[in-house]
């Protein structure tokens, strides 16, 4: 009896704490389509006219572009340095590899604020600011140390033996990396990246700093644009940015699936590369 | 092999001979304070079978990443067939190379396992396909072709990483430990299966272990290292019989030895039982447990150590009887089970006796550095 008490509580406390963890979709989804004028819940009637309103709205398109560039540019550029700093801390031998472990993730744990009034003022010399390039550097460096962590430890469980067996064979040094290591550490870069773009997509902070009238990323120009008007656009653009993080996740679940059907047409290519030896 | 070639005859033999000959000259490599190999020469010949026995930390497998090119010595020099290899990376040296734990890519099949080596070499696509296929069904595993490495067995996976370091005909093919990972009746099995593959290629198997056994079983010759140093090269036979050391003695196989030293009558042990005098040089008379009998009386025995018996183990074929003499030395007797003899039993007195041309002297380890 007892058993079944404490199971139907822990039940019930793992639904609350689900609940609440999803409370912010679950409340801002349904609103994106009330009828009413104002940010309301629950939400009255159905419409997609704040959907429409955002998609012609030329200010939220272009803050929209931004972000899409801007994230997909530092993911890439994350991905390319995070994977060769991971490869130079794991394979390479030099002094104070731990030194240089710590600095390159510093970005996770220093401040976004401090971050970006440092980036600022550097910048602003520059004439970086309200530039893609500005956006892309700083998003890059937030972005590297989640390729960092996740290539670090994919490339930790790739035996050395195969990188030598390889190399036996008669690959080059790169030809190794890309026929052999690369192959083994790609699902690694690959949350890397994913996770590199969703810290540029959700990055208001240091964005702040750097944006202006001649470009805005998405999440900024809705943090400002709160301040003049509430009405659902904002819960439209904030259902909007949700579907594209869950469009990132898929299309790494998309990716397994592809591999995994191309590894089948590879086996069937080899079983008759067989039949007609035999 | 009975009459050797020298290392110069070899080379010029060359054009014949699919395997490759391999000098090693004073080699070393240090690792910080610690020398692992220290000025280590070796010659081997073309299409021999050597292996490289030594317990771990005997340098046995740095001396093969020197040769297989992942290891550059801190001096010293390796050629190949005459051409200097002291230098050149590992992808430029063609040997073929089976890895412990064998490190199959995991992400290929097995098929492109084994073509990865010809594809790197852009041999054309009709040729990779024959030699792939050929090799595959040489090792029996045609048809597991399209699985990957973790779909296979232990022993799949072990001829899959053989097959893919001969597959391109390499004059060498070196091996890491290549058993260590199997069980004992599929390592007996692949240990025939290896030595029937070197002798069919012909070429040069260079063989790193550090079990005694599988050395003795498979290789023309054997090199057997300490420290960094080789103490013994020869033949399994020379080995076995005629060790020049008692760490050899005691490496390889199981043998009874005597400290003490010879007089003008024969060997005087320091406990004071005197034996026949047998060949060789030294302070150690060693004699093998299979060359011991166990009697009833010392009457009319030139070699008799009285002793107790304290342990009596039952092998099958085989009755291994160890007993302890009066000064303490504990001499073992490995004899055939022959029915009707009984077996003696433990705390029982018995004489352990062998003929003096099955026990040699052997020096102990302290002349041998003098010498």
């Amino acid at each position: 009896m007892a058993k079944i008490l404490t199971r139907a509580f822990l039940g019930l406390l793992a639904v609350l704490i689900g609940v609440y963890l999803l409370m912010p979709v679950l409340v801002i989804v349904p609103m994106s389509w009330s009828e009413s004028p104002y940010l309301a819940f629950p939400p009255e009637g159905f419409t997609m006219q704040w959907y429409e309103k955002f998609f012609n709205d030329a200010a939220w398109m272009s803050s929209l572009g931004h972000s899409v560039s801007i994230g997909l540019l530092s993911a890439l550029l994350s991905v390319v340095l995070g994977t060769m700093g991971a490869l130079a801390l794991v394979r390479g031998k030099f002094p104070f590899r731990g030194v240089v472990m710590g600095v390159l993730l510093a970005p996770m744990i220093v401040p976004f604020v401090i971050v970006g009034l440092a980036v600022y003022i550097t910048f602003l010399g520059l004439g970086l600011t309200q530039t893609t390039l500005g956006f892309v550097l700083v998003h890059t460096a937030l972005g590297v140390p989640y390729v960092l962590i996740n290539v670090v430890a994919s490339l930790s469980s790739v035996d050395r033996r195969l990188e030598m067996a390889a190399m036996n064979l008669g690959a080059t040094p790169l030809g190794t990396f890309f026929r052999i290591t690369l192959p083994l550490i790609f699902p690694g870069m690959l949350a890397g990246a994913l996770f590199a773009f969703i810290t540029s997509w959700d990055e208001v902070v240091v964005a702040i700093f750097l944006s202006g009238p001649d470009i805005t990323t998405l999440p900024v120009k809705m943090w400002s644009g709160i301040r003049v008007q509430i009405d659902p656009t904002i819960a439209a653009i904030s259902t909007i940015s949700l579907i594209v993080i869950l469009a990132a996740f898929a299309g790494q679940g998309v990716f397994k699936l592809f591999a995994s059907a191309s590894e089948r047409r590879r086996r069937k290519r080899i079983v008759t590369m067989q039949e007609e030896l035999a | 092999m009975t009459s050797q070639l020298t290392y110069t005859q070899q080379i010029s033999q060359v054009e014949q001979q699919a395997g490759a000959a391999i000098r090693v000259s004073d080699i070393v490599k240090r690792y910080g304070d610690l020398t692992v190999l220290d000025r280590v020469s070796l010659d081997i010949n073309a299409g021999e079978f050597i292996t490289l026995l030594g317990a771990s930390g005997s340098g046995k497998s740095t001396l093969l990443n020197i040769i297989s090119g992942f290891n550059k010595p801190d001096a010293g020099l390796l050629e190949v067939d005459g051409e200097d290899f002291t230098r050149r990376p590992p992808h430029k040296r063609g040997l073929g190379m089976v890895f412990q734990h064998y490190a199959l890519f995991p992400h290929m099949s097995v098929w492109d396992n084994v073509a990865f080596g010809l594809r790197r070499q852009r041999r054309p696509k009709a040729e990779v396909q024959q030699r792939v296929g050929d090799v595959l069904r040489m090792i029996q595993m045609d048809h597991l072709a399209d699985r990957k490495p973790d779909q296979l067995s232990g022993g799949q996976q072990q001829r899959v990483a053989l097959a893919r370091g001969i597959v391109f005909e390499p004059r060498v093919l070196l091996m890491d430990e290549p058993l260590g990972a199997l069980d004992k009746l599929l390592r007996e099995e692949m240990q025939l299966e290896i030595r029937r593959i070197h002798q069919e290629l012909g070429i040069t198997f260079i063989f790193v272990t550090h079990d005694q056994h599988e050395a003795l079983t498979m290789s023309d010759r054997i090199a057997l290292l300490k420290h960094g140093k080789i103490v013994q090269l020869g033949t399994p036979k020379e080995l076995y019989d005629s060790p020049n050391s008692r760490y050899v003695a005691e490496f390889i196989g199981e043998s009874n030895l005597f400290e003490g030293r010879v007089d003008a009558d024969g060997f005087v042990t320091d406990g004071g039982a005197r034996f026949g005098r047998p060949s060789g040089d030294g302070s150690l008379l060693m004699v093998r447990p299979e060359h011991v009998r166990v009697a009833a009386s010392t009457e009319g025995l030139t070699n008799a150590a009285p002793v107790r018996v304290f342990n009596c183990v039952y092998l099958g074929s085989d009755m291994v009887v160890y007993g302890r003499t009066e000064s303490g030395q504990v001499v073992v007797a490995r004899t055939p089970i022959s029915h009707g003899v009984s077996a003696p039993l433990e705390g029982d007195r018995a004489v352990m006796t062998w003929a003096t041309e099955d026990s040699r002297l052997v020096p102990d380890d302290a002349e041998q550095r003098q010498a």
